[in-house]
């Protein structure tokens, strides 16, 4: 066992009217090994707008992140401009230097055909992948968001998605990172590439090419991956899945059932566990109310509420995101939870910062941050 | 007691917490909504009788304005849920039968943000209270959805067969229209019905007796 698994359920009883039932599955890696046996992408936007300054340093990034990949690893370097340009495939770590040191920006960005390019790339390999991508601006190909949301990736591939400035679309970015399970991280200071960039290696993993099936009487719905099953192509850092499913009436057995199956990376072998959760039905109100894990369900609504905050900022309504703002400040104060705590009030100086400019610009580029924030509240530790 | 607000919290009969018109679930346990809904089917509720006419009439016009079916999380603006129904319609119409014969009161909404209010004519019924209480919050006999409205923002009374208003304290204020002005309520006041009065900026109603 190299990952271990707790899953959290917030009723202990049903009783005479349905609930919402919220859970929580949390994977820890128990026993690190060094990664091997995966393939980084890395998708670089070398359209016009990154001349000069931001592509030398993403050069530089780029660099970095080779150097800290470990051996064992595979690397394809792509660059979309004037048109997508496979630059390196498939190849070591150390031999795709020279692919990022030729990079060079002009032409347009056309993002679209780069993702697909990119994908079929990523399903000749079927390695679990990383797909690192870089870009500044608006895809000039296809703009129309819903045929980004109809692309397939394969299920093995997370996304891991650098906003750079003010221009680029992060509705978009944040759609390839949920869509994969991924990071949409925002850099609104270029300088900040150099570092963030090596960030995105992986060196070393508990678990390679996860599966997290869950079944019950309820309909599932989770809240920070697709699926059910959720597939993860490592378990790097602690995972956590969010999601709700309803609980019927005077239910009484088992309502939650999560296996996991996965590649132990120590032993080289697939290993599986599972768990499962329980209600019984209480016979008065109180035992049914003793038997509610209110935080777990406050810590859920926070989320939920979260989310919303991005996207409304994202749809530049901020009477809107000030209420959902405002909810999430209660919220966090009925927790008792100092980091929602914190983190509340420095989104409400943020807002407050954003209301007093007053621009759409300053709304966009709040929205940049604060979509980029939750990706990464959502799904990293 | 009647509630007119267009988003209309409910409190959850588990655990007690109020939660905003468009949860389904109890945002504290995730208790449906639908418990409430069931709890007020199976129990009658005696002080909801009490209050009588005024809310017979209201729940009527929140029945149909309800006549869609459930969707109300999104719906704009929110419909007024009708969170208590009232009880038995034959008792109230009884009542209604022996105030007739002496003259009733009414409530008549002129002008208020909501504007499913306008025109609305509200009965009021002293003859099971004295007073009756108008404000914001659901804990008012009357409740009006309007933001300058205060929580608790003026008691109507009836006493020797005289009407009275009397400001609580309201933020904006409690007024009564002398035919030129409105002219602030202090305290307690008689009013020469009918009266059109004004209870912060955004809301006008007009009282008379029939």
């Amino acid at each position: 066992m190299t990952i271990s698994m707790k899953v959290f359920g917030s009723h202990k009883y049903s009783f005479q009217y349905p609930a919402k039932y919220v859970f929580k599955i949390v994977l820890v890696p128990e026993k690190v090994t060094t990664a091997r046996g995966f393939h980084y992408v890395l998708l670089v936007d070398t359209s016009g707008s990154m001349e000069g300054f931001k592509i030398e340093l993403a050069k530089k990034g780029a660099l970095e992140l080779l150097n800290r990949i470990p051996e064992g690893n595979k690397v394809s370097v792509l660059s979309f401009g004037e048109r997508v340009n496979l630059l390196a495939e498939a190849v070591n770590p150390t031999d795709a230097s020279q692919a990022i040191q030729g990079l060079t920006a002009e032409g347009s960005t056309p993002f679209y055909s780069a993702l697909l390019r990119v994908i079929s790339l990523i399903k000749k390999y079927e390695m679990p992948s990383y797909l690192i991508l870089l870009t500044d601006g608006n895809p000039t190909d296809v703009t129309v968001l819903d045929n980004y949301k109809g692309l397939e990736f394969p299920s093995n591939v997370k996304v891991i998605a650098y906003g750079i400035g003010d221009d680029y679309n992060e509705v978009l970015l944040r759609l390839l990172a949920d869509k994969t399970g991924g990071i949409f991280e925002h850099v609104s200071d270029v300088n900040e590439i150099v570092e963030l960039l090596p960030k995105a290696a992986v060196t070393k993993v508990g678990a390679q090419d996860v599966t997290v099936d869950i079944k019950s009487e309820g309909q599932v719905k989770l809240f920070n991956f697709e699926g059910p099953p959720v597939r993860l192509n490592a378990v790097e850092s602690a995972v956590t899945i969010w999601g709700e499913l309803t609980l019927p009436s005077n239910y009484s057995g088992n309502i939650l059932h999560v296996t996991v199956t996965y590649f132990d990376p120590a032993t080289q072998t697939q290993q599986t566990m599972s768990q499962a959760l329980s209600v019984q039905f209480a016979s008065t109100t109180e035992q049914y109310d003793a038997g509610i894990d209110k935080d777990l369900v406050a810590e859920y609504n926070y989320y939920v509420l979260l989310d919303k905050y991005g996207k409304d900022l994202s749809a530049t309504n901020l009477g809107e995101a000030t209420k959902t703002l405002n909810q999430l400040t209660q919220l966090a104060q009925q927790t008792r939870r100092l980091d929602m705590m914190e983190q509340t009030k420095r989104l409400q100086n943020s807002l407050e910062q954003t209301r007093r400019l007053g621009s759409v610009e300053a709304t966009k580029r709040l929205a940049k941050e604060v979509q980029s924030e939750v990706t990464k509240k959502l799904r990293s530790t | 007691m009647v509630i007119l607000t267009p988003s209309v919290p409910w409190t959850c009969p588990v655990c007690g917490y109020e939660n905003p018109d468009d949860a389904e679930f109890c945002l504290k346990c995730g208790t449906s909504r639908q418990s409430v809904r069931q709890i007020q089917q199976a129990s009658v509720n005696p002080p909801q009788e009490a209050v009588g006419q005024a809310e017979a009439q209201v729940a009527q016009q929140q029945v149909t304005v309800q006549e869609a079916p459930q969707p109300q999380a999104v719906s704009v603006p929110p419909v007024p849920q009708a969170v208590q129904t009232p009880s038995q319609p034959q008792a109230v119409e009884v009542q209604q039968g022996i105030q007739a014969a002496k003259g009733k009161y009414y409530l008549q909404f002129i002008q208020t943000p909501v504007h499913q209010l306008n025109n609305l004519k509200v009965p009021l019924d002293f003859e099971t209270f004295n007073n009756i209480s108008v404000g914001r919050s659901p804990e008012n006999v009357i409740v009006i959805p309007d933001p300058e409205v205060s929580r608790r923002h003026a008691v109507l009374s009836l006493e020797n067969g005289e009407l009275y208003i009397e400001d609580l304290n309201s933020t904006n204020g409690t007024y009564v229209y002398d035919g030129r002005l409105f002219q602030p309520v202090k305290g307690r006041q008689k009013l020469n019905l009918p009266a059109v009065v004004k209870l912060g900026n955004q809301t006008v109603v007009k009282l008379s007796r029939e």
